[in-house]
């Protein structure tokens, strides 16, 4: 196959991954990559191949005009995620005008450039690992491109025939929509030129770079182009400690999360796959993952009053100071486990009064890893990331203690804290909130009141045992009142003249975890229990190979909690909790989170825990790379493993703090940001430095080296045997002509010089020779008297060489 | 030439666009903190580095040398081969060899063209060979060199390049011409054809050497009778030392001091008509010939027409260089003295009459060789009396590739 057509070929697939690239990310339109695609390999056969149409030059411009103003219009009202997905489609559009064209040089270097800057686009609106996978293809199919491009144009200049069919592209008449052949150049030249020279191309071109050594070649590249990637990407100094640059990708997608619940939307969002956070337990002493023997909560913000007008649960809460804290320290005797939790960056968090909430299994403590930003509403049951301002940065991580119960009563239960001095009653801020979560609309929900009070009268249980009474609800969710989870509420079924938690509870009796929990929180507190919502995340897919949850949109869950006095408590635990406890309790009967959870097991899910894992390892050591984590991940092991065994004869610290102080002392202030851009800067500089030395090493060592070694071996030769009379013999003849053959022995040497040196001369080195032997291979060491001999003879020799040089030559 | 005219690695066009896209990206990962944008842009070292390291480490082993003929004739085809053979261990790819041919003699001094040869592989051991096709217009002493070799394999990026010094030298004859029997008439010697072969040999003809067209004098018995028949025209057998065309020829190469282009295509003239004269008679070969050129130098070769000579003699007339000299006299003076027999044909590219004494004053004031100034025939071009005598090389090949 011919190289253009390789190269053809080649170039589609390159604009076609590059569409997939963009394609991949938040896109919108999923068509316009997809016609792409479809548009890289029809113009391969209906451009290139038969030439049936092609696209005049103007007419591509003209083409090209109308792509940018169309795009312009997406472009101008749009927020920064829009702006990015105009461009992309943009650059589309540019893409499939210039697979129509003819293909010449300039036509191929700007579809190279587009297909690149379709992947910058996509680097921003595709954080998956599936982009890396994709940049891997996409990086084999640039380097084949890129091989095929060098030898095309290295042909195009080479051969005239090529290079005159290559011009007549550039130079087509205008409007010649429909591609024709173009007729080729003869190729010889012009006849008046005084000199005229021209070459063929060779025959085996399109062997030699259609054949698999070529291929080998492109793999070759390939590996070192990712070692390279590897090693230049984790050496570079970061520096940002911000983990993502959020002005344009930060407000990708919401989360779905909400302070509160609207009985009108729900159902797509928590089908979502997207992942929001990955939680890994782990044990603080021994850093073993734990694997939670039941399903966690991981709690979120809490919703305490509901509103009958629309139909939902907010939030009306008001912090004050006092009640807004660090995280206390764990309590003693309690087992704990560390809760790593891991956000997706693209997880936008809710704000709270106190900064940005956070998502945990509660209560949550604090050990030496936990963030001192993390403020714990210990009324309310919250945790915030303190951030200064709304735009505050986000964490990506957090650490925080957690209490390990596996008795299930322990793990329900949650202490209400008093603030008084006697900790064995309620201070009256705390009263007020709880009187604050019995309020109801008395003469609202007429039949949801008669059915809690039939539900209550029926369970046979104490009425006035709050925890009896909070318990035989949540049963008659779960168990007795004949109630199923669905994501999909028939309309047909509902009562538009009920309330949507009366209808639920009284009629069709079908929904999920928020109309559940909605409607408990009602019951309870007709009951007069102060109840409250809990919205966050319950369980998640326990990935095997990474040891953690992976939290998705899927697993977003809703509960209630409910105050009992200490009294209502069982005896087992009363004693732990003498102001009460929120007990929580889920009405919602088993769903589809708790099904994937269970369907764990097997090759397939073996493969998507370690998809999942990948999915993990990218985002914390590549999409969030930054300075923090590279001085933690990379520098630090390294510097650990490399300098501390010098650190005898260079001091690693030392060093630091010295280049410190010196570019402290011309300016430059470097003092708590190590990987700056000065940093930056000077690691570029200490590269090329380093290269420069490298090269002067390298020309230094081929122009003296061998001639050093030389020396060096010489003078080994010299110490080590004592013969260096013997080479002052042989370098004195070989002045003269007179050399000694390889393989020659100096006694065949000597006999071979006895037609060319005097009978004087042969007498002089015999014994020299003698000598040699007798040192070089006999060991003997010489007398000072012998040496002094040899030198006399050397001295004799050299007369009669001198006498040989000026004797007359015929 | 090539503009990689530099020698070792230095990075391409394509290089430089390529480090400055490779900069924007790491620039706007820096800024805006985009580590996906940083993969990319560190992606891109590789490709860079791979590059250098292949294209440092290619030419080193690689060995060229180069086989042309030593002499062409203007206008004619010459097929240069360029032979290279890599004692490395791996193949090396796609490696440009760019010749360059420059003149150093003649009359376009310092012009010169390059072309660049594609070696598509070249293997460990086995030696590759590609040829190019050159033709040169004008005479001359061409240098056929250096070789540079270059190769950016496998991306382009960057570009190593070795020039090895290998040059050969290539001279460049003047155009053959056709030269009519006019011209044979007019240096025929008074005692040519058969009065001068019986003078030499007397009836002893010798052996049969070959055929050549009548000329006056000949014997009838000399006659070819089939191929007179066939050419049309008188036919003579030809026979070893029979017959002695001893000529001498002066090539007055002359130019004002701003040369025109008429006087230039003058001297072009009468250098290929002295060049076929030379052809013509090394066919014949036997004879004594004395060649003398005037221009920026003057050269002059007398000897017996043979191989040697003729390539000598092609030598000098490919080298003469057009000046305004004053050189002619001396040259005629050198001529009537060594060139004893046969006629003495001046071809000027002036106007140009032995009878001017200022100009041919030694000759005149020489008594010995005044007179054998009778034997001396005087042509010059821009007297236009060189036109029956001769049929331009060009305007023979033109004819024959119209055809």
């Amino acid at each position: 196959m011919k190289v253009e057509r390789l190269l053809q070929i080649s170039v589609a697939v390159l604009a076609a991954l590059g569409a997939m690239l963009l394609g991949g990310g938040e896109t919108d339109d999923a068509a316009l990559p997809i016609a792409a695609v479809l548009a890289a390999f029809i113009s391969v056969y209906v451009t290139d191949i038969q030439r049936w149409f092609s696209l005049n030059r103007n007419l591509a411009n003209v083409a090209a005009l109308l792509a940018v103003a169309f795009s312009i219009s997406d472009f101008w009202p749009g927020n920064s995620t829009e702006k990015l997905q105009a461009i992309a489609k943009l650059l589309i559009y540019l893409q499939i005008v210039l697979l129509f064209q003819r293909k010449s040089t300039r036509v191929y270097w700007h579809l190279c450039v587009l297909s690149l800057l379709q992947v910058v686009v996509a680097a921003a609106l595709n954080l998956n690992v599936s982009f890396g996978f994709m940049l891997v293809a996409y990086m084999l199919a640039a380097l084949t491109t890129l091989s095929l491009f060098f030898i095309y144009r290295e042909t195009v200049r080479v051969d005239p025939i090529l290079k005159a069919e290559h011009d007549a592209i550039d130079n087509r008449p205008v409007f010649a929509l429909f591609g024709s052949r173009d007729e080729a150049g003869d190729g010889g030249g012009v006849m008046t030129e005084a000199v005229l020279l021209e070459s063929r191309l060779p025959k085996n071109l399109a062997t030699v770079f259609s054949s698999w050594q070529m291929f080998v070649q492109v793999c070759k590249l390939g590996i070192v182009t990712l070692i390279a990637t590897v090693v230049c990407f984790y050496a570079f100094p970061r520096p940002s400690r911000d983990q993502w640059g959020g002005g344009l990708a930060g407000g990708l997608r919401e989360t779905g999360f909400k302070d509160q619940i609207s009985f009108d939307r729900m159902g797509r969002i928590l089908q979502s796959d997207e992942m929001v956070m990955r939680v890994a337990f782990r044990s603080p002493v021994t850093d073993t993952p734990k694997e939670s023997p039941l399903e966690p909560y991981f709690r979120g913000t809490v919703l305490n009053r509901y509103q009958i007008q629309t139909s939902s649960w907010i939030t009306t809460y008001s912090p004050d100071d006092e009640g807004a804290t660090q995280l206390p320290a764990a309590p003693p005797n309690v087992e704990m486990v560390r809760q790593l939790v891991v956000l997706n960056p693209r997880t936008r968090l809710v704000q709270t009064a106190h900064g940005h909430l956070l998502f945990s299994v509660y209560p949550a403590y604090r050990d030496q890893l936990t963030s001192s930003e993390i403020i714990d509403d210990r009324l309310a049951g919250f945790l915030s990331f303190a951030a200064s301002d709304a735009l505050g940065a986000k964490p990506s991580q957090y650490n925080v203690l957690i209490p390990w119960r596996p008795a299930e009563l322990e793990n329900r239960l949650l202490a209400l804290e008093s603030r008084d001095e006697d900790k064995t009653k309620l201070d009256w801020r705390t009263k007020s909130y709880l009187d604050s979560l019995e309020k109801v609309e008395v003469f609202a929900f007429g039949e949801l009141q008669q059915t809690t009070r039939n539900v209550v009268e029926s369970a046979n249980v104490d009425q006035k045992n709050d925890f009896e009474v909070a318990q035989a609800i949540e049963r008659f969710f779960t168990d007795e009142g004949g109630f199923s989870y669905t994501l999909e509420i028939d309309p047909r079924v509902r009562d538009p003249n009920l309330d949507p938690l009366e209808d639920f509870l009284v009629n069709h009796r079908s929904g999920h975890c928020e109309y559940f929990a909605g409607a408990m929180a009602l019951m309870l507190r007709y009951q007069r229990i102060p109840s409250r919502i809990v919205v966050g995340y319950k369980g998640g897919e326990y990935n095997s190979v990474g040891n953690y949850y992976a939290v998705k949109q899927m697993h977003a869950h809703a509960w209630v909690e409910a105050y009992i006095p200490q009294k209502d408590l069982p005896e087992s635990v009363r004693e732990n909790y003498p102001t009460g406890a929120w007990l929580r309790l889920d009405p919602t009967p088993s769903g589809e989170t708790e099904v994937v959870y269970e369907e764990k097991g097997g090759m397939l899910s073996k493969a998507l825990d370690w998809f999942d894992y990948l999915e993990l390892m990218w985002r914390d050591y590549v999409v969030e790379m930054n300075s923090e984590r590279q001085e933690n991940a990379i520098y630090k092991p390294f510097a650990d493993r490399i300098w501390r065994p010098l650190g005898d004869w260079f001091n690693y610290e030392e060093w630091r703090l010295w280049v410190k102080e010196k570019a402290a002392s011309v300016g430059v202030d470097i003092e708590g940001e190590w990987f700056s851009w000065y940093m930056s800067l000077l690691t570029i500089f200490c590269t090329i430095a380093g290269f420069g030395i490298y090269q002067s090493s390298r020309w230094f060592i081929r122009r003296f080296g061998q001639p050093l070694w030389r020396w060096v071996r010489r003078q080994l030769h010299f110490n080590r045997h004592g013969v260096t009379f013997y080479l002052q013999l042989e370098r004195r003849l070989a002045r003269r002509g007179m050399r000694r053959a390889p393989g020659q022995t100096p006694y065949e040497f000597v006999d071979s010089l006895r037609a060319r040196l005097t009978p004087v001369a042969m007498d002089a080195i015999a014994p020299v020779v003698e000598a040699y032997y007798r040192v070089r291979f006999g060991g003997a060491v010489l007398s000072e008297e012998a040496l002094s001999g040899i030198e006399d003879r050397l001295t004799t020799l050299q007369v009669e060489l001198d006498q040989l040089d000026r004797s007359p030559r015929f | 030439m090539s503009f990689w005219s530099r020698q070792g690695s230095m990075i391409t066009r394509e290089g430089t666009y390529y480090l400055l896209v490779m900069t924007f990206i790491v620039v706007g990962a820096m800024i805006r903190n985009f580590q996906l944008l940083m993969v990319l842009a560190c992606m891109m070292v590789g490709p860079l580095l791979y590059n250098w390291r292949v294209v440092q480490g290619s030419l080193r082993r690689l060995k060229f040398s180069r086989k042309l003929s030593h002499s062409v004739c203007a206008g004619d085809p010459l097929l240069v081969e360029l032979r290279v053979e890599n004692s490395g261990r791996g193949a090396v790819y796609a490696v440009v060899a760019c010749d360059v041919i420059e003149a150093v003699d003649g009359p376009k001094i310092g012009e010169s063209c390059d072309v660049e040869v594609f070696f598509a592989r070249v293997r460990n051991g086995i030696p590759e060979s590609s040829t190019y096709r050159a033709r040169v217009q004008h005479r001359g002493r061409y240098r056929v060199g250096p070789l540079e070799t270059s190769t950016a394999f496998p991306l382009g990026l960057i570009r190593n390049t070795l020039k090895i010094g290998e040059i050969d030298d290539l001279i460049v004859y003047p155009r053959i011409g056709h030269l009519t029997p006019a011209w044979r008439r007019l240096i025929q010697d008074d005692r040519s054809g058969y009065a001068a072969s019986r003078r030499t040999h007397g009836l002893h003809e010798g052996d049969f050497y070959g055929l050549r067209e009548w000329r006056t004098g000949d014997p009838k018995q000399w006659i070819h009778w089939r191929t007179t028949a066939k050419r049309n025209q008188l036919v003579v057998r030809q026979f070893e030392k029979q017959s002695e065309q001893d000529v001498t020829i002066i090539v007055d190469a002359w130019v004002s001091p701003q040369p025109t282009p008429q006087e230039e295509a003058s001297v072009e003239r009468i250098v290929s008509i002295a060049a076929s004269v030379v052809a013509d008679l090394s066919a014949v070969g036997g004879c004594q010939m004395y060649l003398a050129c005037a221009g920026a130098k003057t050269k002059s070769l007398h000897g017996s027409v043979s191989q040697a000579f003729v390539h000598e003699a092609m030598t000098i007339l490919a080298e003469v260089t057009p000046a305004p000299h004053k050189s002619i006299d001396g040259c005629l003076l050198d001529a009537l003295r060594v060139g004893r027999t046969g006629k003495v044909v001046l071809l000027s590219s002036r106007n140009l009459e032995l009878s001017d004494t200022n100009t041919f004053q030694e000759v005149w004031n020489d008594h010995k060789v005044r007179s054998e100034i009778g034997r001396v025939i005087c042509l010059s071009d821009a007297r236009d009396e060189l036109t029956n005598l001769f049929v331009d090389g060009a305007q023979i090949s033109g004819a024959k590739e119209s055809s």
